[in-house]
């Protein structure tokens, strides 16, 4: 029990660190690329100013709904799967990827529910177009993680991170990892996070001021974001493993950074996504066609090799 | 794809960069060179007499009509500047009465922050606007 407790600390002081670097690094990132200072308004390049955004939030009187009681619990419920480092999970599955994927799932649908819904009750017309939208992201990211399952045959992350010991999987599927991170970028785009959304968020959860549900739903949406970096990490770049003298962690954290940097500026160098047709163009004539060419290709792969002995 | 690796290595070198803004009142730039702040009177070097004569032809090239002239006449029969005055209030700092003052006797200066509170204060007269000398050099702040 006291176990279990110790990792609840962990994962929720580490959710919280994750949340104020990267917060901070969203801001002064992306005015940074564009010759702006960012954060200034406090001392010491801003560093405080996460804290201040917090208050602010806190300090705004707000009713919070059933969703968003949901939605904050799910943010952080995901992370009992999904592993930060070898031995940090909470729940243990054979098959814990597919659990993770089907958490993430769960927790975008409870983002764009919360989304969708207005002062004066419900409004669910945009909501399965919305829902619909994001989940087609998924499709070539399940492209590439049959394939990545295929090679690796085993549906637990810990597994997969152990095979890539000598190899690390973006050599053996590098048009998989092209395109689960560009899946990723545009769910970055869509998660509004560096920009307003307004394909996915109305208009009344980007209101000024709008209290402890804003901080709650910006905690979802960083959660996701996290979710799939961790999984870039994991499925692709080694995960945990330790390079020459230094700790798997720290290589870990770095890894996370790293990516996350990356994704930051090739969010600022692409343009934003306010069309709706432009989604799917990208999508659907780009990430859906070469995952699916990648699918295939292992497949075929798969078969010379393990059935026909010809490879 | 070309343009979006470009501009990529652009954000990223942009980060090393300094800063274009500033925080101002704590931080504040030299103005770039040719930048139009309010008009001044020029004074002649040697008689330190204003050198316009108040021919008026900068009330005809401003366009919002905001400078007034009266002349005088002295004892000697000769007509001299009296009254000058630019009212900031409407002034579009558009530089034609520089321009088109055949004696080249308005020179605009770098300073372009008027705020205040009184309307009223806005209405420059010939003497304030001989003392906007300071503000032609462009790194007064330093002042």
């Amino acid at each position: 029990m006291t176990a279990i407790l110790n990792k609840v600390i962990y994962i929720f002081c580490i959710m919280g660190i994750n949340l104020y670097f990267c917060s901070y690094l969203t801001s002064k990132v992306s005015a940074r690329s564009e010759l702006r200072r960012g954060f200034v308004a406090s001392r010491i390049g801003g560093l405080g100013y996460p804290f201040v955004k917090l208050f602010r939030y806190l300090a705004k009187d707000y009713k919070l709904n059933i969703w968003e009681v949901f939605l904050f619990f799910f943010s952080l419920f995901i992370w009992t799967v999904v592993p930060f480092s070898q031995t940090l999970t909470l729940i243990k599955f054979d098959q814990d990827l597919l659990m993770a994927f089907l958490f993430y799932l769960l927790l975008i649908f409870l983002i764009l529910t919360n989304s969708s819904r207005s002062n004066h009750g419900y409004i669910f017309q945009n909501m399965t177009k919305n829902v619909l939208m994001i989940y087609t992201f998924m499709l070539p990211v399940f492209f590439c993680v049959t394939s990545l399952v295929i090679i690796n045959r085993t549906l637990n992350l810990k597994e997969i991170t152990g095979f890539q010991y000598q190899y690390w999987n973006i050599v053996y599927q590098p048009l998989g990892f092209i395109v689960f991170f560009t899946s990723v970028l545009l769910q970055l785009k869509l998660f509004g996070l560096t920009k307003s959304n307004p394909v996915l968020f109305t208009e009344n959860q980007e209101k000024e001021g709008a209290g402890l549900g804003r901080l709650i739903v910006r905690v979802a949406r960083y959660s996701a974001l996290f979710f799939l970096i961790v999984m870039i990490s994991i499925l692709y770049l080694g995960g945990w493993h330790s390079f020459y003298f230094i700790n798997g962690n720290i290589i870990f954290i770095l890894k996370f950074y790293i990516i996350f940097f990356i994704l930051l500026l090739l969010d600022k160098a692409t343009p934003g996504l306010d069309d709706y047709r432009y989604l799917v163009s990208i999508n659907w004539r780009f990430l859906v066609p070469f995952s699916a060419a990648n699918f295939l290709l292992t497949i075929i792969f798969f078969i010379l090799r393990n059935i026909y002995n010809l490879i | 794809m070309r343009p979006v690796i470009r501009d990529f290595f652009i954000g990223f070198g942009n980060i090393f960069r300094k800063p274009r803004t500033v925080v101002y009142p704590r931080e504040r730039i030299i103005i770039p060179e040719g930048s139009r702040g309010i008009p001044r009177l020029k004074l002649d070097l040697d008689s330190l007499e204003i050198i316009c004569n108040g021919c008026g032809e900068c009330i005809v090239a401003c366009p919002e009509k905001c400078i007034e002239i009266s002349r005088g006449i002295d004892e000697n029969g000769r007509e001299y500047l009296e009254e000058f005055s630019i009212d900031f209030s409407r002034c579009i700092f558009c530089g034609n009465c520089a321009e088109f003052c055949s004696s080249g006797a308005i020179e605009m200066t770098y300073r372009h922050q008027l705020a205040d509170s009184n309307p009223g204060s806005f209405r420059f007269e010939k003497l304030e606007l001989i003392k906007q000398a300071d503000y032609s050099i462009r790194d007064f702040w330093t002042k």
